[in-house]
């Protein structure tokens, strides 16, 4: 899971709720988080795993996470990818609730996942806003310098008296 | 001439591949307005992958999904139905919506490709060959016959 995040970047292991580089253009100015994360990712070291005696659950990767009702540390089976979201929004809780306190760490990370999750839902639709009206400037563009050529033809066409 | 110009019945080759691509895209369409009105029936028919009650990261990817989907609803949907209309009158807004619509035909599975292609392949090939291919089909089949749409 770690080596798929890293070679992932930030974008694959953030899962809506915490994915900081979306576009390029934004690389840069998240660079520290992304230092962050990654050592999140280290400090993070998945545990061995061992077997969960329900089916529907799985062994958790992250060892800071609060052990379930059973108290065996399995947690229900989704995605891999929320583990590591999991393991980045501990992390980040962590960091601030060193600093800021437990509340102050749970306001930010609420945030974080709030902008986040926004900025990801306009993106996708942004884009296809985005292509459509580019093809249609295209087509636009086009039947314009259609025309305009047709009228320097015709204009040719009358200044050499034909 | 081109083979996508050759006359079949209405229309040529190539609108009749762009109004199959259309249709495909309506699939699309059509699968993003059944998961608003019933979202878990959208998963667990295979149409959307991520639950309001997962965790928290697979809440957040469903709120992703959700958002996207009445986006879908507000623009690309609108469009397609003025491009079929369109192509169907043989009328030139009709070949430009058609070619606006195949762009979003052809971004979207594009983007879900870099997106989730580690955690959802098999939605990503489906994607590709559902949408992708067909829009790319369909612009092919327009460009050939633009100006059948101009006379």
């Amino acid at each position: 899971m770690t080596r798929l995040c890293l070679r992932n970047s930030v974008y694959e292991c953030a899962c809506g709720t915490l994915s900081l580089t979306q576009i390029p253009s934004t690389l840069h100015k998240h660079a520290k988080t992304i230092k962050q994360i990654r050592a999140a990712l280290i400090i993070y070291t998945p545990r061995p795993p061992h077997i969960c005696p329900r089916s529907h659950q799985r062994p958790t990767l992250n060892p800071r996470m609060p052990p379930n009702s059973f108290g065996d540390g399995c947690v229900p089976r989704s995605p891999i990818q929320s583990e590591a979201c999991l393991n980045i929004a501990g992390y980040i809780n962590d960091l601030c609730s060193r600093r800021l306190g437990a509340h102050s760490a749970q306001l930010v990370l609420s945030i974080i996942a709030t902008l986040t999750t926004t900025h990801e839902a306009i993106y996708d639709p942004h884009g296809r806003l985005t292509v459509s009206l580019l093809t249609f400037n295209f087509i636009r563009s086009v039947r314009r310098r259609k025309r305009i050529g047709w009228r320097k033809n015709e204009k040719t066409k009358m200044q050499a008296g034909l | 001439m081109n083979i996508l110009n050759k006359s079949i019945g209405h229309f040529p080759l190539g609108v009749w591949i762009a109004i199959v691509a259309l249709l495909a895209l309506f699939l699309g369409w059509g699968m993003q307005a059944y998961s608003l009105l019933d979202w878990d029936g959208a998963v667990d028919s295979g149409v959307q992958n991520e639950r309001f009650t997962g965790d928290a990261a697979e809440r957040a990817w469903a709120q992703e999904s959700w958002g996207v989907a009445v986006a879908d609803m507000l623009w690309p949907l609108p469009i397609g139905i003025v491009a079929l209309i369109g192509l169907l009158r043989k009328r030139i807004f009709g070949f430009a919506a058609g070619l606006m619509e195949f762009s979003i035909g052809v971004y979207f599975p594009l983007v879900f490709a870099f997106q989730r292609w580690t955690t959802n392949p098999e939605t990503v090939i489906v994607a590709i060959f559902l949408w992708m291919i067909p829009s790319l089909s369909g612009i092919i089949g327009l460009w050939a016959n633009r100006e059948y749409f101009e006379k």
